[in-house]
This record gives C-alpha cells, structure tokens and sequence, in this order.
C-alpha cells in the first residue's frame, strides 16, 4: 500500500520534475540567445563611443559616489584614494562612516586632513542621527565628504548618502569593492544617451580573486588558482552575461549588485530610497523602482551594462559561501514576499509577467525542486521503484545542459570582452563547468534551501564574511559586516 | 521510445557542449598566437604600398586602379578579400596624417578604388554600424556627391547614426548646412547636445548666428541646445534674446537662459534675474540668485537674503553661495544667519562660511546644467 501511493507520488512529481526541467531551461536558453546580439551591439556602439566626450562636455550629469563603510579601517584610505582616481570629471565621493566602532573615521581624519564642517542639507529619506560631515582642507582631496553617523546598516548609512549627495546620480560602491578606471564613464553613458527615461543602470561584477592588484587598481586579470573562487567565476558570468544582459534588453532587470549601481536621485528619493529591514536591498530597491513608476504608468528604463567592471572578493571557505548564499535567498524571498501583488500581474507588464515569475518560479522555488528530486531519487532507489535507464539519461541531459550554459555564458565572454588573456584560465573555466555538477551546485541548493528555512524562522542577521583584502603588497583587509 | 529521444537529445547536447568547447578553445588559442602578427602584417603592408602610390604625384589615375587591381590579385600580399577592407582602413588612417597633395590624392585613391560608391551603397544597409562606418567614411573622405545620401542620415531611426551624419555633413558642406541638419534632428538627447558642442566647437564664429536662429524652433529641445550652447560660447550677441526667455512663461527654459547669462556675465541681466526670484521655481531661483552673485551684483542682498530661508535646500545654499559673492553687506547678512540657532538659514550659512575657511569652491557644483 506505501510502496502504491509512493508510486503515484514519484510518478506525480517525476512529470512535475520534468515539466519544470524543461521550462527552466527554456528560459535559461531564452536569455543566453537574448543576451548575445544585445551584447554584440554593445560593443559595436562602443566601437565609435567616445567616452572621452563624456570626460570633457561640462554637461555631463553629476555623479555622487556613496561608499558606506563599517569598520573598514584597514582599507579604506586606500579605497578612497582608488575613487577619487576614477575618469570622471563631475564627481564627489561621499564616504558614510556607519558607526564603526574601529578607527575608520580617525584614519580618514589624519589621512586626508579633514575637518568638521556644516552642510545643508534635506533629509529626503530616514536615516540614523549624523554626527557630523568632514572635508578635507586639502586640495586634491576637494571632492571628498566624509559623514559620521549612527550605526543603521548599510541601507541606513547609503539613504544618509543620498540626502547628503550634490549630485544629479547617486553611485552606490562597496567600500571592499574595485571599480575600473573608466568604470563610471561606461554606466553614466545610458544615462546620457536617453537620460529623460533611464533611472538606474548597474554594472557587471567579477570575482577580483587571483587578479593582480595594485594601489587599488586591478593591473592584470588571472583566474584564481583556489577552486571555491573559480566556480563562483563561472556563476557570476552566467548571471551577469547571460542573465542580466538579457533581462536588461527587455526592460525586466530586477537585480542591480549594490556594490555597483547608478541611480537618478531623484527617482531614489520618490521611490522611498534603501529599505533598512530588507536583507537583499539591491533587489528589493530595483523591485521597488519598478513596481512604483509601473504604477504611474511612466515610460522608464532600468539598464544593465556588461562591462563597467566592479571587482569583489569572492567567499575563499564553504562557511563564508554558505553564508552569503543563505542570506542571498533570504533576501531574494523577502524582495518576493513584499512585492507579490506584482507576481503574474499584467499591470507591471514585463516585470510582472515575465521577470517576478522567473525569479518566484525558478529562482526562489528552484534550489527546494532540486533538493526533493534528489530526496525522490534516494527513496525510490531504496524501494526499487525507479527507471534506472530513464532516470540515468535524465540526469545525464540536466547535467549536459548545464554545462552547455555555462559554456555559453563563457564562450559568450570570450567573444565578447576577453578579460582573461591566458588561454589556460578558459581551459580551467570550461572544466570547472564540468566539475561544478559534482556537488557544487548540490551544495549551493543546500544552502539556499537552508536560507529559505532561516527566512521562515525570522533570521535577518548579514552574517560576517570573511575577506583576506585584495592587494598582494597591502595588509589583510578587515572583517566586513 | 521515450528511451530513443533522449538518447538522442544526449548526444545532441554532448555535441554541441564539445563543439562549443573545441570553438572556444581553438578561439583563444588561435587568437593568441596570429591575431596580433596577421593584422600587423597586413597594415604595415599595406601602408607601404600606399605610400608608395601617395608619394608619387606623377601616377596616372589608371596606373593607380592597375596597381589596386595587383594588389586585389595578389593573394601573397595578403588575402583578396582583405584588400579592400584593409587598404580602405590604411587609407582612412592615413588621411588623419598627411594633408595638401598628399591628402588630396589620398582622396581621390580611396574614389577611384570604388570605394565611395560602395559606401553610398552601405548608407542604406539595415545594420546601424554599417551605415555609421559608411558615413564617416564619406565625411574623412570629403565625397562631394554623396551629400545629398549623408543629410538623409541625420534623420536616421539611430542615434550613433544620426551623429556620424552631422559630422560628415559638416565635413563636406562646411558650416552653411548645420542649420539644415540641426532642423532635421528627429530628437535632441543629451547625448546629442554634447556632441553637437564638440563638433561645433572649431566652427563658433561662424556658428553663432545659426544657433541664435535656433532659439526660434518649435521644438523645444533645439531651443534648450541652443541656450546651452549660446552660453557655454559667451555669446555677448545672444543676450537680450536670452534675458526674454529668462522672463518669459516657461520654467525649464528660464533656468537654462539665467544659467547660460551667469557663464556670459552681462549686467543686462540683472532685472530679469531679480524678477524671477520672486516668480521662479526652486531652480529658476537657484539659477537667478547664482547669476546675480556671479555678477556681484550688491544692490540685490536684500533681494537675496530672504532666499536664506527657503523651503528648498538648494535654494538656501545658492542664496548662500550668492550673498558670499556679494562683498562686505553680503558676507555679514551670512554672519548674522551663522548665529541663528538652528535654523536652516544658519545651516546653510555655516555650510557656506565653512567652504571660504577650508577654501573648497562647493560653487561650481551649482552651475551644473
């Protein structure tokens, strides 16, 4: 009798297993052929694009750069001097002291010779009590502001940026994060290009790890040599290359990284700015953008552009990983959670047909399938009641297909931006496609299941994160938040 | 049954996955080892050869096409469906360095290789970078008879298009036609505008009458183009048509006109300024108090110093900004509002009072456009 209604069960969910299987895949398959001529006029148009007009034309749009920083004392001198390097002539970098309770704040002070002075300013968005705001008496340094505030989280001290920020775009940088020289030129250039519709664009984010570094720049581009690194390369470059490039393209893009993304202030402040108790703030605000001018029927583009580089350091230890995946889940049903009157809802078009489905369909609900088909697969092996052959040719065209997407996304890098030079470090990103089946992605499914348990418990902590710095000749970084 | 198609989608998809792998492999390899030697050959080549023909003045128009056609023949050179592709990106960097004869002949090198005809031919390809290549082509090459084909571009559905036309056009017409060309602009962006500024920038003193008649189009974004660009070239000319629209009905364009009269710095100025820091909207106000400063125009502190308590934060800083401009009386109308107790006067002032102590001139950041 339970061996009967197993029966029924597994055939059941082994014909839900397959339908969703083949949509997922689909959609996969969608975006990595949407991405590609999107990519491709991209760099056409970047062919006779002369940024350097950008860098000249009085009339470019102001850019406030807003760097929170929590206990970064080790490295923040060094993150603001990188900043204030970057190509782009109308720029003030707006550094948000969260409260830390090392010597962030008095490093800056003596680094840069700054001094407490007033500034006016609205609190359009709420935020912790501002101790107060520092300049630098110092020339080159003219560009720097320096706020001290209560610590509030990250949410809290960027939302304190952006009432402070002059300028007519608000850049939200990771103070653990590189950005390319040219990094700000390439993604004000939507802005530039249809500035009465674009709101915000977001730039690609790459695993820094095996990469040379020097005085905040990434000089020559390696692959890491450790193995946790290397699969996260290939996973960032499905999501950034195939994913978002793709998502962007039809005006779905629900996800800007909050270690790179550029926002009209304006539209920020509208929207209601950075939420305090989301944990997956980067999706919630981009979520959030879209569901309010969707909502006042407002002609508006939120944009990815595929190579306006912010580099980051990617977890180096399974607990580090694990953390950020948990907490990446929690934040991405919390997003799902707050925004679900847009789910299958034709009045937010793309957003609400297309983009909310997938990330509530596959991206959140995609790592339990996972795990309770290897769960089905277990049990029914144990009750003899499994299609070996059938079952072994499923899990050899799942597993097939994934490497072919991933080798997509990675041919798809190749053709396009070729950032890694050495013919070897493909060769190792086109085995690491193969290797990952073997218990990388189980693991990541793991966790993210584990995150959405976590969610249901009431779990909202960050959970540290573990980063090693990245400059070969500078001190270890310290712990972030 | 069910057995055959995914045995069958299996060694599909292996397939495919080793395909993609070998390509990407091969790619990267074979990128690795001749790209940089293949195209290196190639243009140093091929600029020898060029050379040669630019360098001798006396060679006959046949004998150049002879010595093409040799050059299209000879697969040992380099690959024949190269020739042109090279010879022409040979020529169009060529053009950039050398001038007088040389120039001259390179032009008509680049004609009598059929290269021009193939161009027009290109302006009506259905892939954007086709036609902007083309274009810009035309315009480096000064191709006199494919005018007409390069207006018709500055309406074209592509911005990058639409760009490389107005360059073109002004290369082979001159000056004469930019208004022609501005008028047909289907949209200005701002990315457009900045281009404009560039390509205009060698053009100003013949310009200035064009963009003054610009301020006369019914579309509303040639007329913004026109204001900016009137004021980022000081034109003295323009000023009382900019003071009308300083003073006249429409917001947007009042801020950019008191913005474009604060970088000409005329006096004549002042009246509407005063005027519409009574009527303005925060930004017009912004602008006006900002251009009066700019101007140290004294006799309008008491107009200003109110502003200090606005309900809109860039309106107190720029008063502030303002008043600091505005000598002794201005600088202690700042003092005093420093005193108030909490104030948004007093914040603003402070700011402004902290900026000349610690020397940053937070200004500039006012004039933004």
């Amino acid at each position: 009798m339970v061996i009967q209604l197993w029966e029924g069960l597994n055939e059941f969910y082994s014909f839900f297993v397959l339908v969703y299987f083949i949509l997922i895949n689909l959609t996969y398959l969608t975006l990595l052929i949407t991405s590609l001529p999107s990519i491709l006029n991209y760099i056409r148009k970047n062919a006779v694009f002369d940024y350097r007009s950008i860098l000249k034309s009085e009339l470019a749009p102001s850019i406030s750069v807003l760097v929170p920083a929590y206990n970064e004392e080790k490295s923040i001198i060094q993150s603001i001097h990188a900043l204030l390097k970057l190509y782009y002539s109308n720029l003030e970098v707006v550094v948000i002291n969260d409260g830390s309770r090392d010597s962030t704040l008095q490093r800056m002070i003596e680094h840069f010779g700054l001094v407490k002075v007033h500034k006016e300013f609205e609190e359009s968005l709420p935020a912790a009590a501002v101790r107060g705001i520092y300049r630098s008496t110092l020339l080159p340094f003219d560009k720097l502001i320096v706020v001290d505030k209560n610590n509030g989280g990250k949410s809290d001290a960027l939302n304190c940026g952006v009432n402070i920020a002059s300028s007519k775009l608000v850049c939200s940088v990771d103070a653990d994060s590189i950005l390319e020289p040219d990094a700000l030129l390439r993604v004000v250039k939507p802005f530039i290009e249809d500035s009465t519709r674009v709101v915000a664009s977001g730039g690609i984010v790459r695993i820094v790890d095996g990469c040379e570094v020097e005085n905040g720049f990434v000089k020559s581009v390696h692959l890491s040599k450790k193995w946790l690194p290397t699969f996260q390369v290939n996973e960032y470059l499905r999501s950034f290359l195939t994913g978002r490039v793709g998502w962007s393209a039809i005006n779905g893009l629900m996800v800007i990284s909050g270690a790179f993304g550029l926002f009209d202030k304006k539209t920020l402040i509208k929207c209601g700015g950075f939420r305090t108790d989301s944990i997956g703030e980067d999706m919630e605000l981009v979520t959030r953008i879209h569901r309010i001018l969707r909502e006042e029927k407002r002609d508006y583009r939120v944009v990815f552009v595929p190579d306006p580089v912010c580099w980051t350091e990617a977890p180096k230890d399974l607990k580090t990983l694990s953390r950020q995946r948990n907490r990446w889940h929690r934040g991405l049903i919390d997003t799902m959670k707050l925004h679900r009157k847009m789910l299958f809802n034709p009045r937010y078009g793309v957003i609400g047909m297309l983009a909310f489905p997938y990330y509530f369909i596959f991206e959140m609900i995609g790592p339990f399938v996972e795990l309770t088909g290897i769960i089905f697969v277990l049990l029914s092996f144990y009750l003899h009641i499994v299609d070996v052959y059938f079952f072994i040719l499923f899990l050899v065209v799942a597993v097939i297909y994934g490497i072919f997407l991933s080798i997509g996304a990675i041919l798809l890098e190749e053709y396009t931006f070729h950032r890694y030079p050495d013919p070897k470090d493909i060769t190792r990103l086109i085995a690491f496609a193969f290797i990952e089946n073997l218990g990388y992605r189980q693991m990541t499914a793991w966790w993210r299941v584990k995150g959405g348990f976590d969610y249901l418990r009431g779990v909202v902590t960050w959970g540290a994160m573990n980063r090693s710095g990245f400059d070969s000749k500078s001190e270890k970084s310290p712990a972030a938040r | 049954m069910a057995f055959l198609i995914v045995s069958l989608s299996v060694a599909v998809l292996i397939s495919i996955v080793i395909a993609l792998s070998l390509f990407v492999l091969t790619r990267k390899i074979a990128r690795w080892f001749l790209s940089e030697y293949d195209s290196r050959l190639s243009n140093s080549l091929a600029t020898e050869f060029y050379a040669l023909i630019l360098a001798d003045t006396e060679m006959s128009a046949d004998e150049i096409r002879r010595h093409c056609g040799a050059l299209r023949r000879n697969r040992g050179f380099f690959k024949r469906k190269r020739t042109i592709r090279v010879g022409k990106s040979v020529l169009l960097k060529l053009v950039k360095e050398i001038n007088g004869e040389e120039l001259e002949r390179a032009r008509d090198l680049y004609r009598i290789m059929g290269c021009a005809s193939l161009a027009v031919i290109e302006l009506r390809d259905h892939r954007w970078w086709k036609r902007a290549d083309a274009v810009s082509e035309l315009g480096a090459m000064k191709v006199k008879e494919s005018l007409d084909q390069v207006l018709e571009l500055v309406s074209d559905k592509d911005e990058t298009v639409r760009i490389k036309a107005l360059e073109a056009g002004l290369e082979i017409g001159g000056p004469e036609i930019l208004p022609v060309m501005i008028e047909a602009l289907p949209e200005v962006t701002l990315w457009t505008i900045m281009n404009l500024a560039k390509i205009l920038d060698p053009h100003l003193r013949e310009s200035d009458s064009m963009i003054l008649s610009l301020l006369n189009s019914k579309k509303k974004d040639l007329r913004k183009f026109a204001i900016i660009m009137l004021g980022l070239t000081k034109s003295v000319s323009s000023v009382p048509q900019l003071v009308n629209i300083a003073s006249s009905g429409d917001k947007d364009e009042a801020a950019y006109a008191l913005q474009a009269l604060s970088f000409i710095e005329d006096p004549r100025a002042i009246p509407a300024a005063l005027q519409a820091l009574d009527t303005g909207t925060p930004e017009v106000k912004t602008k006006a108090t900002l251009l009066l400063g700019q101007l140290g125009e004294t006799d309008a502190v008491p107009s200003i110093s109110p502003l200090l308590s606005d309900t809109d934060a860039a309106v107190r800083i720029s008063a502030a900004h303002a008043l600091a401009r505005l000598g002794e009386s201005g600088l202690s109308i700042l003092m005093i509002s420093a005193l108030e107790n909490g104030t948004p006067a007093q914040r603003a002032s402070m700011q402004v009072l902290d900026e000349l102590k610690i020397g940053v001139d937070e200004r500039t950041a006012d004039f933004q456009w």
